[in-house]
């Protein structure tokens, strides 16, 4: 109960000295310093649009048509991330799914798969891009620091696209391959 | 003072906490299409089972003698020829005869004089994925024969042929004699869609 007493008199007080100081001095008067407190926290990130709008990698016919084999050349036009920006250190990092046959969901037969693996990476934020193979067993480089505030654009950008199982497989019909690629940006303390 | 410190403070957080919940993730699809496919490469000859037959010119298979000097009638033969292949969804496999055995195949031909023969009989025994059927081209009529096969899965592999003329077998009757000419059949193997 006492807390409360203190703070409705301190500005009692104040006001008796402004007016006595009035009272003194003449028309014109000041009050103060009052000081104003700003706090920036150290841990926003946003990341950036996408720059087409769109959030899909469309990597198109998958195989070889004479062959039936998973073509060599796949790729993706690549996707950026504009306007992305950090005010303190950050941690970027990328996650991604197999391309797996959505109708044909049974195991295959001998000589064919169902999946397809690739490897998505994020550059152009930090010293090393952040990769993830989808094939791999462990993405240790799918996160990476950078130890600067700052801004800029991530490129997001798919390649090494493998038969999963070996490339002597030959991926089963299907309409629809798909994949998800997840990327995060987190300030770091 | 120091409450309005801890006010502006408390604003400049929550924004803070929006911009980490709402807007430091994206999510995107990757996506392909695999279409349809079947494919079957150029024939070779197995290496072994070849009886009677000479080597695999191109797509072209020649008995090497129709005839047994002895009685004139069939003289026994078979070859087993493979085809690599491919086939990435269920489908039908489809062997057709274009004469449904082997026939004389002379232009203006005369019918066959009584007693001789002019057509051979074979069987084609196809072996792919599930399947292991065989077809009999009888000679009982000379018109396009075939036979469809579905094949339930994917399969890729080599499709196997085995082509068999059993001694002394003609359209007329066991060890008739066989009139002389050239005696022919094309076969026609397919992959396609169920």
């Amino acid at each position: 109960m006492r807390a409360p007493a203190l703070f409705i008199l301190a500005p009692f007080a104040l006001g008796l000295a402004s007016i006595a100081h009035a009272q003194a001095v003449g028309p014109s008067d000041t009050a103060g310093p009052i000081q104003i407190t700003g706090f920036v926290p150290d841990n926003i990130c946003t990341l950036g649009s996408l720059s087409d709008g769109d959030n899909l990698f469309d990597v198109g016919v998958l195989v070889d048509t004479a062959t039936g084999l998973l073509r060599p050349d796949l790729s993706a036009p690549p996707k950026v991330l504009t306007g992305t920006q950090c005010s303190s250190r950050s941690q970027l990092s990328i996650a991604a799914t197999q391309m797996t046959a959505r109708a044909f969901v049974t195991t295959p037969p001998e000589g064919f798969a169902r999946g397809v693996d690739y490897t998505a990476t994020a550059s152009g934020w930090t010293p090393v891009a952040a990769r993830y193979a989808t094939g791999a067993a462990a993405n240790a480089a799918a996160s990476q620091i950078r130890e600067t505030a700052g801004a800029g654009d991530i490129t997001i950008s798919l390649s090494n696209f493998a038969t999963a199982g070996g490339p002597t497989l030959r991926p089963v019909a299907d309409e629809t391959y798909q994949g998800a690629v997840v990327v995060t940006l987190a300030a770091a303390s | 003072m120091h409450k309005l410190g801890i006010l502006v403070t408390a604003i400049l957080a929550a924004g803070a906490a929006h911009a980490q919940d709402g807007d430091n993730t994206r999510d995107m699809l990757v996506r392909g299409r695999v279409p349809q496919l079947c494919a079957i490469a150029t024939p070779t000859l197995a290496a072994s089972g070849l009886v009677n037959f000479r080597t695999l010119n191109g797509g072209s298979l020649e008995v090497d003698q129709l005839t047994d000097p002895t009685t004139l009638s069939t003289r026994g033969a078979s070859v087993e020829v493979s085809f690599p292949a491919a086939c990435n969804f269920a489908h039908q496999i489809v062997l057709e005869s274009q004469n449904n055995g082997l026939w004389r195949s002379e232009l203006g031909m005369t019918p066959a004089p009584a007693g001789f023969s002019d057509a051979v009989p074979y069987t084609a025994t196809l072996i792919w994925g599930p399947v292991n059927s065989t077809f009999e081209a009888d000679a009982s009529s000379r018109q396009i024969r075939d036979q469809a096969q579905s094949v339930d899965r994917p399969v890729a592999g080599e499709i196997l042929l085995r082509l068999r003329i059993q001694p002394g077998a003609t359209n007329l009757q066991t060890n008739a004699p066989l009139v002389a000419g050239v005696y022919r059949d094309t076969l026609r193997l397919t992959v396609e869609p169920q």
